[in-house]
């Protein structure tokens, strides 16, 4: 039970430090960003290559993954998604161009990571690190486990004070609130909104590092299966809220989690789904949420 | 000029589809090349056309490349021993990993070109099973490595070389209760076909039969990696076997987690762990068995033959069993023209359905037919951390 | 030709099923509802069509049209559950909905044949029953898309509070899109697995999103003729690309991301835009860059372009 607990805390991390960084994009410059589960295994893949060449320890690896998931976030941002803002008639077509953009865009590092892999999952089995369990008699717990439980939390609280205290912060809650005014007040939109990007493709990679640690191995396809996860976390919890999507995180993997546990599994899938519609259904804007919908 | 625009689009769509037509290559308007021999047919055309449907991109593509390596060696081997007298065996490869409408397209483009004188099909389950009754009805010989799902072998014209899973399995059946294992747990893909019956099926039935006991069952989903919440669950239960019947890429994974979660019993798998799917969890996976079809080290005569055969053009690698079955195919394929001395159709069906009868031995071992199933000796392997070794052989 | 359309029939069944899917998600972009409920209703169509040939031997008809029956219904009740949703909200529920039926298709034991999915559904239909079907279809869809319903869903895409305004029955317009888009869906998925013999939870997933909208976005979303010039450029094109090869999914993702960027109005768009250009440079300077007053909705379309 204990260990069952453990477990869903760690998923609930790593959905937690995936969809953070699409929440933040999503809450402030309004883009949702499709490309983000390629991009997150995309981060870990380009690890493995590097491991494959040179043997390198964790923190290494971690820093390569948040490098590569950064540069990629920002050159989507930058070769896509702004030229797109510009060119649309409002921002809501644009929110939907992005979005199909994006779908188009993540085919191509899932077709890449694919083709040099041949789809059989790759790790980081090469690297220095190693992984050991510590058991502490009712749990079993490993040292990745605590990294990423300390990392997901730590980063959450930490982007959550930044956005309340730092001036930047604040400058990216008005440009969610209002871009227009936002700008009339003097923010630079496109460097924080260069800044989000980066930080939430950073976000990406290093959940892709993690992950991959954590599992032995990822597969290509990993990535579009978080994403469809993280929605459903980010909705629960609300858009625009880091308490919200640390909740909706949690409650996503502890749910996923019990029915893995009680029944044969094979419903699990549909968890992060029937969440999602029901929250839509019944409370579009999540527990903790504060963007508007529309009426008609 | 309401109507303009509607006229505009009509234009471009037919222009659209103009452009295309022209480009699209295949279009057969001319005559055959007096390939097809006609009725009861005598002697062989210089060139032998087969279709090779194979899955060399996507998430099959491990087992199409390796696929392509045993074709190619086949034909080479088939030219060498000279089985078809003079002519030449010439097989066109598509990829239709893409979707079921890709093979099923493939295999109508070959059906209705008179050259081709068989199919080599498609790896993947549900692409076979779209391609059976189009080939069946057609009347067009068909040739399955893998797609192990019920579906496939739909009628006279269907064959298939790679034996289903569960007719070897009961090599492991005997080899656990000689070690008094009493209590099991599964772990399968619910995903996958082939191993929801293992799992669900097969596994229980080997208990009964041999002694142990099924005290858990979980399955996971198709592409799962995170097999954390099922590995504690096992740990706890504490069984004598887990059988993990997941696919190639998850079974290290699994077993490491597994491991890592504190099971200390035994592991057993499916042919899926073998072709050094294990190497990633290396030491960590040392003894794990499975049954399989084929390994490089295993006795028969045949397989060593092939196996050498094997290394000496692919520079000392060493073969899996994609690579042997689908070699094992093209000989097949080969016998079945041969002794049917014709390409028409029908003859080849009724040359395959006759070697199919006598068996033969390839690849794989003795080979011998259940219906147009194939069914091998077998052999139980064991993983030693670096490689697989044979545990048991099941060659009488 | 007749060889030519025999060894090629696959393709050209594949094509039309693939616009009738493509219109299942465009019709209701065209009412300004983003929906992949259309990929659902797919499912739904799918196997029913295989379930009812399989088990009750019905003509192709009944097996085909109960699904889309089905689906229709489906699709009235989810536009009421999702009658307050709108834009990414909207899409993101009907893409639960149609993901979670992949999940009940793999739960469904016998009657769905699990993950095997089922096989063996042997029917009637033909390549001539499929022109048919999806002639007609197109035939409808265009004559809505002219005179004043077709006005009326513009108006509803482009500002539904004014349409409001103007007495349009916003809400009775959303829901007629789904059930029609529900019926599209079936239709494509029910002659699909008619065709195919087979149908399984791999066929149905979310790489049909990834097809619909990747034809609709290149094809051009405001009309079928988009769809359908999508549908024929994506089904064709791997038989095209062949010297690609192993790069196919890169190109196609290439191709999706350049059009939804540089092409929003699809190729479709491009081609009316630069007939307009070529037209009104036929005309005297002075009326070049004047609106053209007597087809409003090319009028329309001149004030979007205008738009900075």
């Amino acid at each position: 039970m204990a260990q069952d607990v453990l477990n869903a805390l760690t998923l609930g991390s790593l959905y937690l430090l995936f969809a953070l960084g699409m929440s933040l994009a999503w809450g402030t410059i309004g883009v949702l960003n499709f490309a983000h589960g390629s991009i997150f295994m995309f981060s870990a893949f380009g690890a493995h290559l590097a491991v494959q060449a040179v043997p390198l320890p964790m923190p290494a690896m971690i820093a390569i993954g948040v490098g590569i998931g950064a540069v990629l976030s920002l050159a989507v941002q930058v070769l896509a998604f702004e030229p797109i803002q510009r060119r649309a008639a409002d921002a809501h077509t644009a929110q939907l161009q992005i979005i199909v953009a994006g779908i188009g865009i993540a085919g191509i590092p899932l077709a890449v990571a694919q083709y040099v892999t041949r789809s059989v999952p790759f790790g980081y089995s090469a690297g220095t690190f190693e992984v050991t369990v510590h058991d502490l008699g009712p749990v079993r717990v490993t040292d990745v486990q605590v990294v990423i439980l300390v990392a997901a939390l730590g980063i959450a609280g930490l982007i959550a004070w930044w956005l309340r205290a730092a001036r930047a912060g604040l400058a990216l809650r008005a440009i969610g609130v209002d871009a227009e005014v936002a700008a009339m007040m003097g923010v630079d939109r496109r460097r924080l909104a260069l800044l989000t990007m980066a930080v939430a493709g950073g976000l990406a990679g290093l959940a892709g590092v993690l992950l991959t640690y954590h599992l032995g191995s990822i597969a290509p396809e990993t990535g579009d299966a978080f994403l469809l996860k993280a929605f459903a976390a980010i909705i629960l919890g609300g858009v625009g809220s880091i308490a919200g999507v640390v909740i909706g995180a949690m409650v996503l993997a502890g749910i996923e989690t019990l029915v893995l546990v009680t029944t044969s599994g094979t419903w699990a899938p549909a968890i992060a789904f029937g969440v999602l519609f029901a929250m839509l259904l019944v409370r579009p804007r999540g527990l903790l949420g504060r963007m508007e919908v529309r009426r008609t | 000029m309401r109507g303009t625009r509607w006229l505009r689009a009509a234009g471009a769509l037919l222009i659209a589809i103009g452009a295309t037509a022209c480009t699209a290559p295949g279009g057969q308007a001319g005559a055959p090349a007096g390939a097809s021999g006609g009725g009861g047919g005598e002697g062989l055309p210089p060139t032998i056309k087969i279709l090779s449907t194979r899955a060399l991109t996507g998430p099959v593509s491990f087992a199409g490349i390796n696929a392509q390596k045993g074709i190619d060696l086949a034909v080479e081997r088939i030219a060498q021993d000279g089985l078809l007298g003079g002519s030449t065996l010439e097989i066109e490869t598509k990829d239709v990993a893409a979707s079921t409408q890709e093979a099923a397209s493939a295999a109508s483009q070959a059906i209705a070109d008179p050259s081709y004188a068989a199919i080599l099909g498609p790896e993947a389950s549900a692409q076979a099973a779209a391609v059976s009754p189009i080939a069946q009805s057609a009347g067009m010989p068909v040739v399955y490595v893998q797609a192990g799902s019920e579906g496939v072998l739909v009628g006279d014209y269907t064959f298939r070389v790679t034996p289903p899973a569960q007719s070897y399995f009961a090599l492991v059946g005997a080899h656990l209760a000689g070690k008094g294992v009493r209590t099991a747990s599964v772990l399968f893909n619910s995903g996958n076909p082939t191993l929801v019956e293992l799992g669900q099926k097969a596994v229980p039935a080997l208990g009964e039969q041999h002694g142990f006991q099924v005290v858990g069952s979980a399955g996971v989903e198709v592409t799962a990696q995170d097999f954390t919440t099922a590995a504690s669950q096992i740990a706890g239960q504490g069984p004598d076997v887990a059988f993990l019947m997941l696919t190639g890429p998850q079974s290290p994974v699994a077993i490491t987690q597994l491991r890592q979660a504190g099971f200390t019993g035994e592991i057993v798998g499916m042919s899926a762990m073998g072709a050094g799917n294990l190497a990633p969890a290396g030491e960590q996976a040392a003894g794990a068995i499975w049954p399989t079809n084929f390994t490089a080290t295993q006795a028969a005569p045949t397989s060593q033959e092939f196996v050498r055969a094997y290394q000496a053009k692919y520079g000392g690698e060493m073969p899996n069993n994609y690579a042997a079955e689908a070699y094992d195919a093209v000989w097949f394929i080969a016998r079945g023209i041969a002794r049917a001395n014709s390409v028409d159709r029908a003859a080849v069906q009724q040359g395959l359905a006759a070697i199919a009868a006598e068996g033969f031995a390839g690849a794989q071992g003795d080979i011998t037919f259940d219906g147009h199933d194939a069914r091998v000796p077998g052999v139980l392997v064991r993983w030693d951390g670096a490689g697989e070794a044979v545990l048991e052989d099941g060659t009488p | 030709m007749t060889t030519w359309l025999s060894s090629h029939a696959v393709l050209v069944q594949s094509t039309l099923v693939s616009l009738l899917l493509a219109l299942s998600i465009q019709v209701p972009l065209r009412a300004g509802v983003f929906s992949f409920a259309g990929v659902g209703s797919y499912a739904i169509g799918a196997y029913a069509a295989a379930i009812m040939t399989i088990r009750l031997q019905v003509a192709p008809v009944f097996a085909i049209g109960v699904g889309v029956v089905i689906a229709a219904v489906a699709g009235y009740l989810l536009a009421l559950l999702v009658a307050r949703l709108a834009g990414l909200y909207l899409g993101m529920a009907t893409i639960a909905f149609a993901l979670f039926l992949g999940v009940v298709a793999v739960n469904g034991g016998e009657l769905t044949g699990g993950a095997t999915g089922l096989y063996g559904a042997i029917s009637t239909l033909t390549t001539g029953h499929v022109v048919a079907i999806t002639g007609i279809v197109v035939l409808l869809l265009a004559v809505s898309e002219r005179g004043a319903f077709g006005r009326r869903v513009d108006a509803v895409r482009e500002d539904p509070q004014l349409a409001v305004s103007l007495g349009i029955d916003v809400g009775r317009v959303r829901r007629r899109v789904f059930v029609v888009s529900g019926a599209l869906g079936a239709c494509a998925g029910g002659m699909n697995s008619l065709l195919r013999t087979t149908v399984s939870p791999e066929t149905i997933g979310f790489h049909l999103v990834v097809t619909a909208l990747t034809m609709i976005i290149v094809g051009g979303a405001l009309s079928w003729a988009g769809a359908a010039i999508g549908a024929v450029i994506f089904t064709w094109l791997p038989t095209v690309l062949q010297f690609v090869g192993d790069w196919q999914p890169v190109v196609y993702g290439v191709l999706v991301a350049l059009a939804a960027v540089y092409m929003p109005t699809g190729l479709l768009g491009v081609a009316q835009s630069a007939w307009r250009r070529a037209r009104r440079r036929g005309l005297p300077a002075d009326e070049q860059d004047r609106p053209q007053a007597d087809d409003p909705e090319r009028a329309l379309a001149a004030l979007q372009e205008a738009r900075p």
